[in-house]
């Protein structure tokens, strides 16, 4: 490639939203040149290239989200087994994070042609309405820009593109309303035998809190994994009928449905699970523009014209790295884009636009970095659930997803797992350690493992997190990685807000465990990274609630929008308020976190934002 | 004496072996010959096209356990390899033609059990007369030939090739019999011709089948290619060109006409297998079926493979419980064919059972693979028996 080229568009980050953004442009303009710059390594259509993710997770001794993906030291990935408890004003460097704390971040994100819809699970929950309305509806954080009903035309565009399985008449929950005739590209995911046991045993159940009782019910949860194509789907846009699945990218047939391989985290071995490579593959076919992609070129920085304000260049590294192993071929270069879109990460957005000295005005890069708060519960089912089939979980407990306690503390979805203690445990490996450990083998062996994992079972509650000051990314010239980019350096916090929720859910937990008769087993030690205490007063006495909460994996903040350029990065287009010829987009803009799973909305943000380029395209 | 050098390409597997042209003539009685042959002396009314359709049926069933047992015995990846493959090992590329080939054998299948149904024919699937017994037989230009249950090795993919060897154009059907699976199939689209046409003079048609029972791509998916529903000649027509272009390619190319289908471009299964034999790819701008393949060098590894031998039998396996795994094995093959049977008739849902039944068969027939006979240097393996009930 020419130094210095100009393109149309340069889109930074070949994730979902880099994706959408790029198969729209190339769908609806005409002859655009179209540039995807992506940090790390992989392929974007190669069948063979996913096999051998396949390979090296098999390989993996730590099945960790990011084992399956190649990493590398000129574009690393943060990983889960980086983190530790933070220790009094010394970071913890251990990984690609830098963090500071008080508490560590705990989630982790992948820099890989695919993004993280690589290891995601492949939940695709709509945000409820009064989540785009916090600050008005219950005093905390902010408002978002728009609305549900806004986003609502977004919504149906992404849950086709993903190819969301769900049932329109069991997601009309929490204020969710959908349009006349509208249903969900495919029916859902069957749910599990759990999921089947806990809504007949948990009949009539409720649950009290801030004077309104909730219902607890078990509701199937929207996924984008193929299931069987509802035939009375209409595309509202191309009036296109029905729906064929998309199966993996390079061999079509494969993954059309979700064969319940039951490892959709980190790696759906048929590629039954949406993944970013499917939308890259159909960018790189349209051939009314012309999308390039090219990886292993992380950008480093971008550059404003002082008297335009816009982008005019942005800098990255290329690194090639010998056969053997030994030598890396590292190279700067240039290239211009029309517009420029980051769609990296929300720290990684950060990250470039702090190196920049981009988007100033506002100060609010970088910051409320914000994810879910999981609280695992565990313990024994009386009876055998059959654990461990089935995708990692198939519906949820939602309707606590919202009510008036949001002015208290925070608000939690609660996730059903289907893989019993797999999560907190590490089981069923960790279940044949302790029985052979006790000396068992052959039948006994046998009949200890079946009698056990078939009852294993757990839940998560995820605790939404609010925007902070405290929490947010910042970079420093101490610490960079081998390409001499700058590493995301973390300050964090868990706020009382949230430990509140995280203590209402216990009691809930406990409630769901005592009316299905499950022996708890829930443990942990005070030296997890997630671990934290709350004080608080019950009946006039002083109590401590004590935890461990882990990260979802839901990196969200560190651009936000907002309709002021005094207190927001972006306006609702994802476009800088501060450079013209400038979108951030992804999870970064979100201004608060909500009880979903943010890919929806950010893939539903994508398309709002191609929407807003087609324009300068064709105006 | 034909000159081989002379030969095309792709014709110089035709010439069957002194071996198999000594028993050509015994293989006379193989049921899967003797309903290629009687079908073929009847081509006048719809219940001979019933007939014709159930034997279509019947013959592409018949291809799928061949492919199955090579697929199966092929050894996962050794766990100390820092390259590690954990499906099939180093021979996942050959393992991955295989299993392209097989799926596209259920589609023809499924193709097939659509036109029966449109054209109102009973299903029998699950009837013993309609089940293939191994070794079979089948016809190709150069003969008869008996196709076996055997391990992944270089005679069972020459087989393979037999199997899927294009016919050469001026071959006629003869009345005796049908030459080549081209012909059986060009004649089943004669017939169907005939009796619509001959329907039509009287403003009827031949498809008056029930049109639920037609198989779409809610229940058939992942399988080699598009389903297609048959509710007339046209559709019909379509699914045997399907059928017939997916396995044999043509005279000018080496890829199938899928693309017509809406697919990518395949090669045909013949060049499919061609590549293993040859243990070399095409190269992506080769079409010529003329010229052998030009492309990157594959891994195969016929050292790889459990030591199935050749055309198990249950009564052979000595011990009592090599026997009842064997039993059970093909317990699920039958459960297998009634799920098959029922889904064409209406329980479509049945398709997703017959899934998971897919899933136990294999982990049955690898469980058979992995144990030697006792007594013998060969280890046991599916036999593909049909179990009364």
């Amino acid at each position: 490639m020419k130094e210095g080229k100009e393109f149309d568009v340069v889109i930074v980050g070949a994730g979902i939203t880099g994706a959408i953004i790029a198969k729209e442009l190339s769908a609806r303009c005409k002859g655009l040149d179209i540039l995807i710059l992506e940090a790390g390594t992989g392929k974007s259509s190669d069948f063979d290239d996913y096999e051998k993710y396949n390979d090296q997770y098999y390989n993996a001794l730590a099945k960790t989200p990011n084992s399956p993906y190649t990493d590398s030291p000129y574009a690393p990935s943060p990983s889960v087994l980086d983190i530790t408890q933070i220790k009094d004003n010394e970071p913890d460097t251990n990984g690609y994070f830098v963090q500071y704390g008080p508490f560590p971040f705990l989630s982790n994100y992948n820099r890989n042609v695919g993004g993280t819809t690589l290891h995601w699970l492949g939940t695709t929950l709509r945000m409820c309405p009064n989540d785009f309305k916090m600050k008005t509806l219950y005093g905390h954080g902010v408002d978002w820009p728009i609305g549900y009903d806004d986003l609502k035309p977004y919504y149906r565009r992404a849950e086709y593109e993903i190819g969301v399985s769900a049932e329109v008449n069991e997601q009309e929950i929490l204020g969710i309303t959908f349009d006349k005739g509208y249903v969900f590209p495919m029916h859902k995911i069957p749910q599990s035998y759990l999921d089947m046991y806990m809504t007949k045993n948990m009949k009539g159940l409720t649950f009290k809190d801030d004077g309104v009782t909730y219902p607890v019910k078990v509701i199937s949860t929207p996924q984008g994994r193929n299931g069987m194509p509802n035939p009375k789907y209409k595309n509202f846009d191309t009036r296109e009928k029905g729906f064929m699945p998309v199966g993996a990218v390079g061999n079509p047939d494969l993954g059309q449905r979700c064969e319940g391989n039951s490892n959709c985290v980190p790696i759906c071995p048929v590629q039954a699970k949406y993944n970013a490579l499917k939308t890259l593959h159909d960018a790189l076919q349209n051939t009314k523009s012309k999308v390039t992609l090219i990886n292993q070129s992380p950008v480093s920085t971008i550059e404003i014209d002082p008297k335009t304000k816009k982008v005019s260049k942005l800098h990255y590294k290329t690194f090639k790295t010998s056969k053997n192993g030994v030598r890396t071929v590292i190279n700067n270069h240039t290239v211009r884009g029309k517009i420029v879109v980051l769609a990296a990460n929300a720290v990684e957005n950060a990250k470039i636009l702090l190196a920049s000295d981009a988007c100033t005005r506002s100060n609010q890069v970088g910051k409320n970095l914000m994810d879910h708060l999981v609280m695992l519960t565990w313990g024994y089912m009386p009876d055998d659930i059959g654990a461990y089939r089935g995708p990692g979980s198939t519906s949820g407990m939602p309707l606590m997803r919202d009510g008036s306690f949001r002015k208290n503390r925070s608000a939690f979805r609660v996730e059903i797992g289907n893989w019993g203690w797999n999560w907190p445990a590490n089981t069923p490996e960790s279940t044949l350690q302790d029985a052979v450990a006790d000396g068992l083998y052959g039948k006994d062996l046998i009949d200890r493992i079946k009698k056990e994992t078939s009852r294993q079972f757990r839940i998560g509650w995820e605790m939404e997190q609010v925007p902070s000051d405290k929490n947010y990314v910042t970079i420093d010239e101490k610490y960079k990685d081998e390409l001499g980019n700058y590493r995301p350096v973390i300050h964090y916090t868990m706020n009382d807000y949230e430990k509140r929720g995280a203590l209402v859910a216990s009691k809930l937990s406990e409630k769901v465990f005592e009316k299905l008769k499950v022996t708890p087993a829930t443990d942990w030690q005070d030296t997890a990274p997630g671990y934290f205490e709350y004080e608080y007063e019950e009946d006039g006495k002083k109590k401590t609630f004590k935890s461990v909460v882990n990260g979802a994996g839901h990196v969200v903040g560190c651009h936000r929008m907002g309709d002021d350029p005094n207190t927001s990065v972006v306006d609702s287009n994802q476009r800088a308020h501060d450079h013209k010829n400038l979108f951030v987009a992804g999870c970064g803009s979100f201004p608060t976190l909500a009880t979903s799973n943010p890919t929806l909305t950010m893939a539903a943000l994508a398309y709002r934002t191609a929407d807003e380029i087609v324009k300068e395209f064709t105006s | 004496m034909l000159d081989q050098k002379n030969l095309p390409y792709h014709e110089r597997f035709v010439q069957p072996t002194a071996k198999e042209q000594k028993v050509e003539a015994t293989l006379e009685k193989n049921k899967m010959l003797r309903s290629l042959m009687s079908v073929s002396l009847q081509q006048d009314t719809l219940a001979d096209l019933h007939e014709h359709l159930r034997v279509a049926m019947m013959l592409e069933l018949s291809t799928i356990p061949p492919y199955l047992c090579a697929l199966y015995s092929i050894m996962k990846g050794d766990m100390t390899d820092p390259n590690y493959k954990e499906e099939y090992g180093d021979n996942a590329e050959a393992a991955a033609l295989i299993r392209s080939v097989m799926m596209e054998e259920m589609l023809h299948f499924t193709l097939a059990g659509n036109i029966l149904n449109a054209v109102g024919g009973e299903m029998k699937i699950n009837h013993k007369e309609y089940v293939p017994e191994y070794p079979t037989v089948l016809p190709d230009s150069a003969g008869k030939f008996q196709v076996h249950l055997s391990k992944f090795d270089k005679a069972a993919i020459r087989t393979f090739l037999r199997i899927e060897q294009p016919t050469p154009p001026e071959t006629k059907p003869k009345l005796e019999g049908y030459t080549t699976i081209g012909q059986f199939y060009h004649a089943i689209e004669e017939l169907m011709k005939k009796l619509e046409k001959e329907a039509k003079k009287k403003k009827k048609t031949i498809f008056t089948g029930d049109r639920k029972l037609q198989i779409d791509d809610t229940y058939y998916y992942g399988g080699g290619g598009k389903i297609l529903e048959v509710r007339n000649l046209t559709t019909a027509l379509d699914a045997i060109e399907e059928i017939l272009e997916q396995g044999e390619g043509s005279e000018t190319t080496i890829y199938d006409n899928d693309d017509e289908f809406g697919q990518i471009r395949e090669l045909a299964h013949y060049f499919k297998f061609n590549e293993i034999y040859e243990a070399q790819r095409y190269a992506h701008c080769q079409t010529d079926p003329k010229d052998p393949p030009e492309g990157t060098k594959m891994d195969i590894r016929y050292d790889k493979v459990y030591n199935m031998g050749i055309d198990p039998k249950t009564e052979d396996f000595v011990t009592d419980e090599l026997k009842a795994l064997s039993h059970e094995f093909n317990l699920e093959y039958r459960k297998l064919l009634d799920l098959l049977q029922s889904a064409f008739q209406g329980q479509q849902e049945d398709f997703l059972e017959a899934v998971g039944v897919m899933y136990k068969l294999r982990y049955k027939a690898v469980a058979l693979m992995r144990n030697p006979i006792p007594g013998k240097r060969i280890n046991a393996g599916p036999t593909f028996e049909f179990v009364e009930k």
